[in-house]
């Protein structure tokens, strides 16, 4: 070895790994790093399973959260101030383009990251138990569900600030949905608003829910979402391997007794874990996981930079509740729910069906109803957990990649297919100028 | 082992993008457009008036804040020659200002978009002007807008805004367009038909507040020009039913300077909230009923 190089690790490491189990040891032991597991199996550290795509929304959530603390410096949160501060933000902070516009497309992308790795969960099955004792796979998917419920909410708190006509009549269309809910519709809109316009009250609450509340609540939430993920034994595709160690009757695992070991000394963590042969399977999570976890970050704020200087963040005028923004469009993401309203609301005869109430309520309180209970209702087999499209869940893989498309399908027409009075339009037909005042 | 190699090399790729990425965006923080304007007014100054007084010249960007008209004006950045003298007959951005209209309006306490309109708060041509199809409601009120939207005479649509204060003046000097659209109204008896700060008929709309009327209001479908509310009002100055085929409103011949006029007119009749301090001083002879103060004030 090199002279220098020796020099070199000794002003940046004061202690290198040896052996495997150092290595492991070394990352229990870190502050930063303790919530991984010592050893991981090849298949869960592989793209192919995940798509790493739970850990690249904790990236954006990462990044999100850096943005926008330095934006809360310089962004007012009053009906006078606030569209004020975002032009200042614009055009005259220095970087204050690339803040605001890595805020904004970090969360367009959250949104998209988090919905795609719910797919990715349900297709897989991820959210099934398997062979080891403890786990709670339905538990983590409940969660999940409650995170990809506070990331809607806190993209949509977040989409008002502005203060322009963006802003204000999305937030009009969405919380005018509120209002079909039967009984409790008005109050809730209420209590949402602070009121029952939407101004410097409503400002406010959005504010101090999507700075202070919904960020801690996904905080929180994710720390129980890792940590479920570690008693449950890692990824559900782990087990798998488990099994198919039983099928080939192999000897006793010599990891067994090491992990068993280890509940007297470093790797406690461990026990709960499926039990596989981690000679043949897994491998020390540093280098592995802690390499593959630095490519995930770097592609995540790669793809998020590059998207912000490609897409600019829109800023219209200032919010003005005389003058109706046309088309008024609720943020992409509940686009499907505002076409969905829009379709839904029919007349036969004299008997009016309201699209809010079915739009609005009905048909996302089954969606999400039926995602908390679905994996008690899967009965296929424990061979179908952490597997692509496994064979015994192909009909639910169906019928749920059929909404997923319903879905999408809903939100492209909304996005790019609505022009001015809802209009429908092809994409490469152009939409007619609306009058100007000059 | 392969694995790890191929993330090892992942990472120092995209560790070598990412660096570009800062790269580019720390070299573009170095090149914004008003530089450019600034160099070149140093330039200017340098080659009329010699180094020395190119010295004077601030730079970054520069702007003027009116907090009692909550509005920050960054115009200055590149219209650095204003209140120079020497430069009456240089090339925009660098034109001094025509001097008369500051005396009463000091460029302080007034800014700029309070007169010219655009926004105050870009620092790059497309943006400050705000002529093109920007979400913004007030463009600068020049020559582009004028020409597009077929005008006599485009550098007066800035007497809009001059009247958005001086409305209740009988006459303002050096609002000639609006001076002449007044003594139109007066003439032809626009009250007959329509009420005006709470006076007249209610034959035809109420016109106190029409200039803050919606564009999407008005049908443009028989409108030849652009689709735009100044667009229909000329056209519907120039002959009432071209536009709306039942109206009543007669037609009065108007050419298009009393067209131009009287649309500029009315596209300036709106509610502001502006410190009193901003509204001129009533003048000692008695406005003309049609325009007189309405009670509140
Ligand atoms: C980035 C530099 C820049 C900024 C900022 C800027 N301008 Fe200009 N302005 C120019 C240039 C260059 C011209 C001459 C070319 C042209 O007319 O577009 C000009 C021309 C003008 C003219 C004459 C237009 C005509 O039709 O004769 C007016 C009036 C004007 N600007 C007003 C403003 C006002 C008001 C603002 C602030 C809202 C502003 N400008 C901000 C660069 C700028
Ligand atoms: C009180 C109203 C008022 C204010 C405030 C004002 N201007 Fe003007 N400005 C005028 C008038 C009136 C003219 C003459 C227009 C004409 O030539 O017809 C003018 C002319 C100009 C011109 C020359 C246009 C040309 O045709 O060459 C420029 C450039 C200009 N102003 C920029 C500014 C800038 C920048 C500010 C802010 C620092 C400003 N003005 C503030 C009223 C105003
Ligand atoms: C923001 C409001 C405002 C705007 C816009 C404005 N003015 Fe004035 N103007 C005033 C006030 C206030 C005074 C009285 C100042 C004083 O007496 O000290 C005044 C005074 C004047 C005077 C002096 C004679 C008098 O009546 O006192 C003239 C002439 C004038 N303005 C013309 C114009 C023209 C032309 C424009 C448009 C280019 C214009 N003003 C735009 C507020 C405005
Ligand atoms: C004989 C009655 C009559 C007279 C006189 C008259 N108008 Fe009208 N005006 C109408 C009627 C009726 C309408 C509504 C139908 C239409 O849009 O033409 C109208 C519409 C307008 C509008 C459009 C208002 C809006 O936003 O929809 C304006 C502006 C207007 N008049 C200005 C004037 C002016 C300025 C005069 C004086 C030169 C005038 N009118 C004289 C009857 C009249
Ligand atoms: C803020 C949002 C979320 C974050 C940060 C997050 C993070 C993670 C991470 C890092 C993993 C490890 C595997 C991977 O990277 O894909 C994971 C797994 C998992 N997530 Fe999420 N997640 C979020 C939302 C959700 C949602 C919306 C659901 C379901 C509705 C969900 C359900 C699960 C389940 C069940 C697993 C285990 C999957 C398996 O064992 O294969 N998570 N999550």
């Amino acid at each position: 070895m090199a002279a220098e190089k020796t020099i070199w690790k000794k002003l940046i490491w004061t202690w290198k790994p040896e052996s495997e189990f150092e290595a492991g040891d070394s990352i229990v032991r870190n502050l930063l790093l303790h919530w991984f597991p010592s050893k991981i199996t090849f298949r869960s550290l592989s793209y192919r399973y995940s798509f790493w795509l739970g850990t690249a929304s904790a990236i954006l959530f990462g990044i999100l959260t850096v943005t926008g603390v330095v934006l809360m410096f310089l962004y007012v949160p009053s009906v006078e101030r606030a569209y004020a501060s975002i032009k200042d933000i614009e055009f005259a902070v220095a970087f204050g383009w690339f803040l605001r516009g890595l805020h904004r497309i970090g969360a367009h992308l959250m949104v998209a990251v988090v919905f795609l790795h719910a797919v990715r969960v349900f297709l897989t099955g991820g959210y099934k138990n398997g062979v080891a004792a403890n786990q709670n796979r339905p538990l983590n998917w409940i969660i999940g569900v409650v995170l990809l419920l506070s990331t809607l909410l806190l993209s949509f708190t977040g989409y008002l600030l502005p203060w322009d006509q963006l802003a204000f009549w999305a937030i009009t269309v969405g919380t005018n949905i509120a209002l079909a809910a039967p009984v409790v519709g008005e109050q809730t809109r209420f209590l949402l608003l602070g009121g029952n316009t939407i101004a410097q009250g409503a400002l406010i609450r959005f504010y101090v829910l999507h700075c202070v509340f919904l960020p801690m609540l996904v905080l929180l939430l994710f720390a129980w979402h890792m940590w479920r993920i570690r008693k449950d034994g890692g990824l559900a595709c782990a087990d798998q391997l488990a099994l198919d160690q039983k099928q080939e009757k192999a000897p006793p695992i010599k990891s067994k007794t090491y992990s068993l070991l280890g509940i007297a000394g470093t790797r406690t963590v461990h026990v709960e874990a499926a039990l596989v042969d981690e000679d043949r399977h897994a491998t020390p999570a540093s280098p592995s996981l802690t390499l593959r976890l630095l490519v995930v970050i770097l592609a995540t704020v790669l793809l998020a930079s590059l998207m912000t200087i490609v897409v600019e963040a829109p800023l219209e005028e200032p919010a003005n509740p005389a003058v109706t923004s046309n088309p008024a469009k609720a943020p992409w993401y509940f686009l499907w729910l505002q076409e969905l309203v829009a379709d839904t609301t029919v007349r036969v005869g004299g008997l009016t069906l309201n699209g809010a109430l079915v739009g609005g309520i009905i048909v996302p309180g089954i969606l999400v109803g039926l995602l908390l209970v679905w994996p008690y209702l899967d009965r296929s087999s424990v061979r179908s957990a952490g597997i692509w499209f496994g064979s015994d869940r192909w009909r639910q893989n169906i019928v749920f990649l059929i909404i997923v498309l319903a879905i999408l399908i809903l939100t492209i027409v909304g996005t790019y297919m609505r022009g001015p009075y809802w209009g429908l339009y092809w994409p490469w037909e152009t939409w007619p100028d609306l009058p100007r005042k000059f | 082992m392969v694995a790890k190699n191929r993330d090892v090399a992942l990472i120092y790729a995209f560790g070598a993008i990412l660096l570009l990425v800062t790269g580019w965006i720390y070299w573009d923080y170095y090149r914004p457009e008003w530089k450019t304007y600034q160099s070149g007014f140093r330039g200017l100054i340098t080659g009329r008036f010699g180094a020395e007084r190119a010295q004077q010249i601030p730079s970054g960007i520069q702007q003027i804040w009116v907090a009692e008209l909550n509005r920050v004006d960054r115009c200055v950045t590149c219209h650095l020659g204003l209140e120079w003298e020497g430069l009456e007959d240089a090339p925009n951005p660098y034109r001094a200002h025509p001097p008369g209209i500051l005396r009463k309006h000091p460029l302080a306490g007034y800014g700029c978009t309070i007169c010219h309109g655009g926004q105050g708060f870009a620092t790059d041509v497309e943006s400050a002007h705000a002529t093109g199809a920007l979400h913004w409601e007030e463009p600068l009120l020049a020559g582009e807008i004028g020409r597009a939207n077929q005008v006599e005479e485009p550098k007066a649509l800035l007497q809009i805004n001059c009247n958005i204060c001086h409305r209740y003046d009988a006459q303002t000097e050096g609002a000639d367009y609006i001076n002449y659209a007044k003594q139109i109204v007066q003439e032809k008896r626009c009250v007959l038909c329509h009420k005006v700060n709470g006076q007249g008929s209610l034959l035809g709309p109420d016109l106190t507040y029409v200039g803050e009327q919606s564009p999407e209001h008005y049908d443009y479908a028989r409108v030849p020009g652009k689709q735009s509310s100044i667009g229909w009002h000329l056209a519907h100055f120039h002959n009432p039913k071209d536009v709306a085929p039942q109206s009543l409103m007669p037609n009065f011949n108007f050419g298009p300077r009393e067209t131009q006029a009287l649309t500029m007119l009315v596209m300036s009749w709106k509610r502001t909230r502006l410190p009193s301090s901003y509204i001129p001083p009533p003048k000692a002879a008695p406005p003309p009923p049609a325009e007189a103060a309405p009670a509140e004030r």
